[in-house]
């Protein structure tokens, strides 16, 4: 090889571990920041006891409830919402006192723990919020972290980003004690945009029509263990928290059929429900929009314009503001 | 991820120490990758392989020219009749009792779905074999080598498309002596290259366009969707399939194979025809030897006088054929292969009257030589687009609404003007969006990957741009593979390559 080339190829090399040295402390910072969980438990540093939005947008893709808990657990409000990505894109808790978790796609793998970590450490009266995910097929377990998740939350400019801004979040808060109600409250609205649907109106229909019918008996079994769950934890703090299960008015997909197939599942919930209530621990309740949408009748009549919903599925915060006071007025927190 | 870097540092290892094996690494990948993507194709594949072989000890054993053609012809009738089997069930799924409603974007979901990935390119790759192979004259490759051209992994999936002319004598010499340090590492940084690409432009561009297509389909749509829909389907398709390019061609020159190149920058053409053979040009050349030439000949035989127009009228016959293979290689849709039709056509007439115009005198100022470049590039680019959006919503009345509203030209200004030239809306805009602008300017001005990387001896890129051995490409090395492993680390459900789907 001549000497020309190989002085090339030194520089070559050298240029190569250029570009390593250079990714070495993007890798070191989100390592130490961890802005995502995907390090094991955050631990709650100076620098990363605060979720920012942007970080907490892509928790959520990662379907990782875990890194809530700690931040469940020391909320200052006793009122949560927990959701999937409808609550997290049509519910604004901007001004209300309630603290908001959601994951795009959760289902009650993710919510029962999140439920009993709510309850576990609280000293007052809690209430929570749920939106039955039961027509919807989405109960996942938490995945770990494999290498592939490892590698992207090392590397990924997302992730640096979202640890420079959780290192700047956090910087005013030093010696304070963590609020992070009015941070959260509108997290979700830069969490990216909603995942597409299907483009076909018919199989949009027909996921709504006849839900998997074993998804549905998991969904069932999932709300049986959350109550459960929920009454052991009023059990044993003598707490009789509220626990308010709600469905939305349906999509403006909706058909004769759809509604058929809500009535019917609204029957299984409360047989789930109803025993409970007369002599669980816990207060437990199911407050159904489908068939009466709350407010006026031209609040009801905006659940099927279409303009309204982000799109087959998702409602938009112009409507998830009619929904929100009166799950608080149910609640007895406003 | 392992996949890749295990099979190309076995073969190189195999290449230094025991290169009698080497061949026989690619030979055990490509049923591994088979194994891991799609088993039909390793049953296609190897029927087609051994089956061809055979029938090629077949036709070189013929004494006779004429008999050694029928076989030829057989054997080429033969390897189409399966895909073209598979392509007819994909256009007709009610025919096999496809449960799951057809929505007019689908037809490409369907297919991937019915048909073997990469059936559509090896069959093609054998016929070559077929024709190419049968010249006596010729010592043909040996099975395993023969194998290992037609399952090269790197190509499976869809191409690109190497006839047997130009690739036996590569393969004759494959894992004869190890590949030199700078052609693994250009086809390494290419392969990370299309890793990134694909990752980070076509992927969120694919995000952009399947929302724009969700709100065509819900009714409510504006002419920004609508070109969201078209020109960004156009981008997709453009940096979905030289990222795969990239990735297919860089493999292979790791492994010391230098395949034809597939894309180059077809969206700075010049002319219709200019554009049509710089887009999968690949296939184009496929096309162009063993379809357009041969009908061609036979067509320039006709009784029509005087000889330009018996020339002129061959050429046309050869055109349109030409498309019509096109389209049919595609899909069997009927619209699709209309479409083809009318863009062959479409062709002609350009052509025939470009040559019209060449022979009158040129009355153009250079001001008006300028406009006409001009509008004859956009005219080029908004045709494309339509294309592309033909493509996507499978015709019919969906595409005639989008079309519409992409003419709505006093809407788009309003929506402009609502937007206004806010800087930050461009910090807001989605990473789909903010793809589609990335995209349009790589796509429009930057010189294209084979460029870059000197491959094809495609000319047109500064000499400072093109990637060497030095200290400022070693470090780009680094940032691709920071990049591409971010990008396939991504918690997103990944895309499958478009053109795998064909």
């Amino acid at each position: 090889m001549p000497i020309s080339d190989r002085a090339e190829w030194r520089r070559h090399w050298a240029g190569l571990l250029l570009a390593i040295v250079c990714i070495l402390p993007v890798v070191s910072l989100n390592y130490y920041v961890n802005p995502v969980g995907l390090f094991g438990s955050p631990r709650h540093r100076a620098i990363n006891r605060f979720t920012p939005l942007y970080a907490s947008g892509i928790v959520s893709e990662f379907a990782r409830p875990s890194f809530y808990d700690d931040t469940v657990a020391d909320q200052a409000t006793d009122v949560f919402l927990f959701g999937n990505s409808r609550a997290a894109h049509g519910l604004d808790t901007c001004g209300h006192p309630v603290a908001r978790v959601t994951g795009a796609g959760w289902g009650f793998a993710e919510f029962s723990p999140l439920i009993r970590q709510a309850l576990t450490r609280r000293k007052r009266k809690a209430t929570i919020l749920l939106e039955l995910p039961l027509v919807e097929s989405s109960a996942f377990a938490e995945p770990r972290a494999g290498l592939d998740d490892l590698i992207y939350a090392a590397l990924a400019p997302r992730v640096t980003r979202a640890s420079i801004e959780t290192v700047l979040a956090n910087l005013p808060y030093r010696g304070q004690s963590r609020t992070s109600v009015a941070a959260n409250c509108a997290a979700d609205k830069i969490a990216g945009p909603v995942a597409p649907t299907s483009a076909d109106p018919a199989t949009e229909r027909s996921a709504y029509t006849h839900p998997d019918p074993v998804a549905y008996a998991r969904n069932l079994a999932g709300l049986r263990r959350t109550v459960e769950g929920a009454d052991e934890e009023c059990r044993r703090s003598g707490i009789q928290h509220s626990i308010i299960f709600y469905r939305m008015p349906p999509t403006w997909y909706v058909t004769a059929d759809m509604l058929a197939v809500n009535r019917r599942s609204a029957a299984d919930i409360q047989s789930v429900i109803t025993p409970r209530r007369r002599g669980a621990a816990c207060e437990i309740r199911f407050a159904d929009f489908v068939e009466r949408p709350p407010g006026s009748t031209a609040d009801r009549a905006k659940w099927s314009d279409p303009s309204l919903w982000l799109d087959t599925s998702h409602p938009s915060p112009a409507l998830g503001k009619l929904i929100l006071p009166a799950l608080l007025a149910g609640s007895g927190a406003e | 991820m392992l996949f890749v870097p295990i099979t190309i540092g076995t073969f190189l290892l195999l290449c230094r120490r025991c290169p009698p094996l080497a061949v026989a690494a690619l030979l055990i990948a490509a049923p591994l990758y088979c194994w891991i993507t799609d088993l039909r194709t390793l049953v296609w594949l190897s029927i087609s392989l051994v089956a061809n072989y055979m029938l090629m000890t077949l036709i070189r054993a013929r004494p006779g020219e004429r008999e050694r053609r029928w076989l030829t012809a057989l054997g080429i009738v033969t390897n189409l009749a399966p895909l073209a089997a598979y392509k007819w069930l994909a256009a007709h799924p009610d025919r096999i009792g496809a449960s799951v409603a057809v929505g007019p974007d689908q037809l490409l979901v369907i297919q991937s779905a019915v048909v073997p990935l990469g059936m559509a390119f090896f069959t093609l790759q054998q016929i070559t074999f077929l024709i190419d192979a049968g010249n006596r004259a010729r010592q043909p490759l040996g099975f395993a080598r023969y194998a290992a051209w037609g399952s090269l992994f790197a190509q499976l999936p869809a191409g690109p498309i190497a006839p047997y002319r130009t690739m036996a004598e590569q393969y004759a010499r494959l894992g004869c002596s190890v590949p030199s340090r700078e052609m693994v590492f250009r086809g390494a940084t290419l392969f990370l290259a299309g890793l990134v690409k694909k990752a980070w432009i076509a992927d969120p561009l694919g995000n952009a366009v399947e929302a724009a297509s969700n709100a065509v389909q819900s009714g409510h749509f504006q002419a920004t969707d609508a070109w969201t829909l078209s020109w960004g389907f156009l981008l997709q398709l453009y940096f979905d399939f030289s990222a795969y390019s990239d990735i297919a061609i860089g493999l292979a020159l790791c492994v010391g194979i230098k395949l034809p190149i597939n894309f180059n920058s077809p969206l700075k053409a010049s002319s219709p025809g200019d554009y049509v053979m710089r887009w999968h040009v690949s296939l184009m050349m496929f096309v162009r030897f063993y379809v357009f030439e041969p009908v061609f000949k036979l067509a320039r035989r006709l009784p029509v006088r005087p000889t330009a127009r018996r020339y002129a009228v061959a050429w046309s016959l050869a055109m349109v054929t030409a498309f019509v293979a096109v389209g049919l290689w595609h899909t069997l849709a009927l619209t699709n292969v209309l479409e083809a039709v009318v863009l062959g056509l479409l062709l002609v007439v350009i052509q025939t009257l470009r040559l019209r115009w060449r022979t009158r005198p040129r009355m153009l100022r250079p001001a008006g030589k300028i406009a006409v470049h001009l509008v004859t590039r956009v005219g080029i680019l908004f045709a494309a687009a339509i294309f592309a959006l033909l493509l996507r919503t499978n015709g019919g009345a969906t595409s005639m609404r989008v079309i519409g509203s992409m003419l709505d030209f006093g809407s788009l200004l309003r929506q402009a003007a609502e937007i206004g030239f806010d800087p930050g809306a461009l910090r807001h805009a989605t990473a789909g969006n903010r793809a589609l602008l990335v995209a349009t300017l790589v796509a429009l001005l930057s010189p294209n990957t084979m460029q870059i990387f000197g491959i094809g001896d495609v000319p047109g890129c500064p000499h400072w741009i093109r990637w060497r051995p030095s200290l400022r490409w070693g470090f780009a090395s680094g940032m691709l593979l920071v990049a591409a492993l971010a990008g396939i680390a991504a918690p997103v459900v990944p895309r499958t390559f478009i053109y795998a789907d064909i």
